[in-house]
């Protein structure tokens, strides 16, 4: 359901001009738990920018569940990554002056979506464990419950594709593991499922590595 | 901040200084006297104030030229302002005022008698040597004795009183004397103790209010006539004295306002600069915010929003200080004072336009922000 067709990104410009990307040509299934994995600089995250509409391709198309990323205006680019995909990082990116549960439903309110956003706030973060962070700011909470705030955050809109960039770099191995478990639920659930990392023992627990070095996809 | 908290004040102050001066002197105006004409030499219009000092331009002829042509009008009289200096038992008037004028001159003034008679036609004939006192003249020159009866010196010359009249509320006087400082002398006598026959004022009543301005054309034409045509000559209603009042009140008003509005500008730029920086620092948080799904539209009106409630803030605070301010003002003030609803409406209003236009270009630039860039500042 993504496809990457001889795309290209380039970055700066004139002498200080690089390619990040070069001709990536890749497919995505619906469903698949995928990793990309890559040495620090390699593209990978601009691969997974490209896919979540947060960049645009310099040449080739980018296109997800047969939406062309690249035709798209500032307004559908916005309301595809609200509730097409969702994000996880490995900083987190919580709002630091919100609560979780305003973390957490924020997506909803630029949504439009008519529902209890408080309930269905609380009921995601009852489902990952930390409903009792409710109304905790996230200076207050340790990585690993950030992080599944961010979770939670990720999966309100109900996306079909999550893209998780780095997702446990910054949680310790016990958090870590249960970050990546949740993964793959997620995954069984029917979500399609693509995890940037350069650990290789994480890449090698998804059912597809894709092998980015200096901008190529080499596998 | 403080400028808009500065400016709106200031043009909170002189909106409502302005309604209690308009207050006072429509009070004053209208408390003249029902359904006045009043007739003064010199053309207003081309401002002619000027020739309220020096020869007045209006004669007899007019009044009887008046008498003639619209017997209809009530009590006509006729004044003249008298420089000179009031004394009795050997103390001086301050601020005394000498008018000379008609039987009638109560009307014009709306003046009551406390004690004795007014001036009436047979003093104006006679010439004769009597005055009618006001009630801070009396009080002033005679304490607490009886003045009727009793002597009072004009410009050196001995008069008798035969009359004090009560004490009028005077408010903001426009366009008239403080006439409880008063000394009222027959026309006539007033004529023959400056050796002229100059008229500065020719009062009358208009039968009743709707046709007042049909009276005041006739009197005008009655007076040109006589002027082969020159006008040189104002003729008011009450109506004409207040929004005569009301013009220059919106002059100066416009020209304060004007400098507040500078204030606001100064204080508009401050908050730009306020939001620029917030902006800029946190330009993640609106990476984040684009990256769930936040548009263009959704970022500029989340800071165009903090950028009203800073200045609907300081907005507030001024109105707070200002209302503060006329409470303690407003018991010792000469005009009526209040925090008019309008007047907190229209502060609100301007402050909040103030966030808006000067907040405007850091939310458009905080939503043109691309996402990723965003996401990496810091």
């Amino acid at each position: 359901m993504i496809h990457l067709t001889e795309t290209f990104k380039q970055y700066g410009v004139g002498p200080a001009a690089f390619f990040a990307l070069r001709d990536a040509t890749l497919t995505i299934n619906r469903g698949e738990l995928v990793s990309i994995l890559g040495p620090s600089g390699s593209g990978k995250s601009t691969l997974m920018n490209l896919m979540g509409a947060l960049d645009r391709p310099t040449l080739g198309t980018v296109s997800v569940d047969g939406q062309d990323l690249g035709r798209m205006d500032d307004r559908t680019l916005a309301a595809f990554r609200n509730r097409k995909v969702g994000f996880v990082f490995q900083q987190f990116n919580l709002l630091p002056h919100l609560t979780a549960l305003e973390n957490v439903i924020l997506p909803l309110t630029y949504a439009d979506i008519k529902v209890d956003r408080k309930k269905y706030g609380r009921e995601m973060l009852e489902y990952f464990g930390i409903g009792h962070r409710a109304h905790h700011k996230p200076s207050q909470m340790s990585g690993g419950e950030q992080q599944r705030v961010a979770l939670a955050r990720a999966l309100i809109c109900d996306p079909d594709v999550i893209l998780a960039d780095e997702p446990t770099g910054n949680l310790d191995s016990v958090t870590g593991a249960y970050v990546f478990d949740m993964f793959t639920l997620l995954n069984r659930l029917g979500k399609t499922v693509v995890i940037i990392t350069h650990d290789e023992h994480l890449a090698e627990r998804t059912q597809r590595i894709i092998r980015i070095r200096d901008g190529k996809i080499i596998a | 901040m403080l400028g808009i908290i500065v400016g709106i004040i200031t043009i909170a102050g002189l909106l409502t200084l302005s309604f209690g001066v308009r207050d006072s002197i429509t009070e004053s105006i209208n408390g003249l006297g029902a359904n006045l004409i009043t007739v003064l030499p010199g053309n207003i219009e081309e401002g002619g104030f000027g020739a309220q000092f020096g020869a007045s331009t209006l004669t007899e002829r007019d009044v009887q030229a008046v008498r003639d042509r619209v017997p209809q009008v009530h009590n006509l009289s006729v004044m003249m302002f008298v420089n000179g200096t009031i004394a009795a038992n050997g103390n001086e008037l301050a601020g005394g005022i000498i008018l000379g004028a008609t039987a009638g001159v109560e009307y014009a003034f709306n003046l009551s008698l406390d004690d004795g008679r007014l001036i009436q036609n047979r003093d104006d004939a006679d010439r004769t040597r009597v005055a009618v006192i006001g009630a801070t003249t009396a009080e002033e020159l005679f304490g607490m004795r009886n003045p009727v009866g009793q002597d009072i010196t004009v410009r050196s010359q001995p008069f008798k009183i035969i009359g004090v009249l009560e004490e009028i509320d005077a408010g903001a006087s426009f366009g008239g004397p403080d006439m409880n400082r008063m000394v009222i002398l027959p026309l006539a006598t007033a004529w023959e103790l400056t050796n002229t026959h100059q008229i500065d004022r020719i009062i009358m009543q208009a039968p009743d209010p709707e046709t007042i301005d049909t009276f005041k054309a006739e009197v005008e034409e009655a007076i040109l006539e006589g002027h082969n045509g020159e006008d040189d000559f104002s003729v008011l209603t009450q109506d004409d004295l207040a929004g005569m009042v009301g013009e220059i009140l919106n002059m100066i008003t416009a020209f304060i306002g004007a400098i507040a509005g500078i204030s606001l500008f100064v204080g508009g730029i401050g908050i730009m600069n306020i939001m620029l920086v917030t902006v800029s620092e946190r330009t993640r948080e609106i990476g984040i915010r684009k990256a769930i799904g936040a548009t263009r539209i959704a970022i500029l009106t989340q800071f165009l929003i903090e950028s009203i409630i800073l200045t609907g803030i300081a907005g507030g605070t001024a109105i707070l200080f200002f209302s503060a301010v006329v409470a303690l003002v407003a018991p010792h003030s000469p005009i009526p004072l209040s925090v008019d609803p309008q007047v907190v409406i229209l502060a609100l209003l301007f402050s909040g336009g103030v966030g808006i236009v000067f907040g405007l270009i850091p939310a458009w630039q905080a939503s043109k922000k691309e996402p990723l860039e965003a996401l990496r500042s810091e």
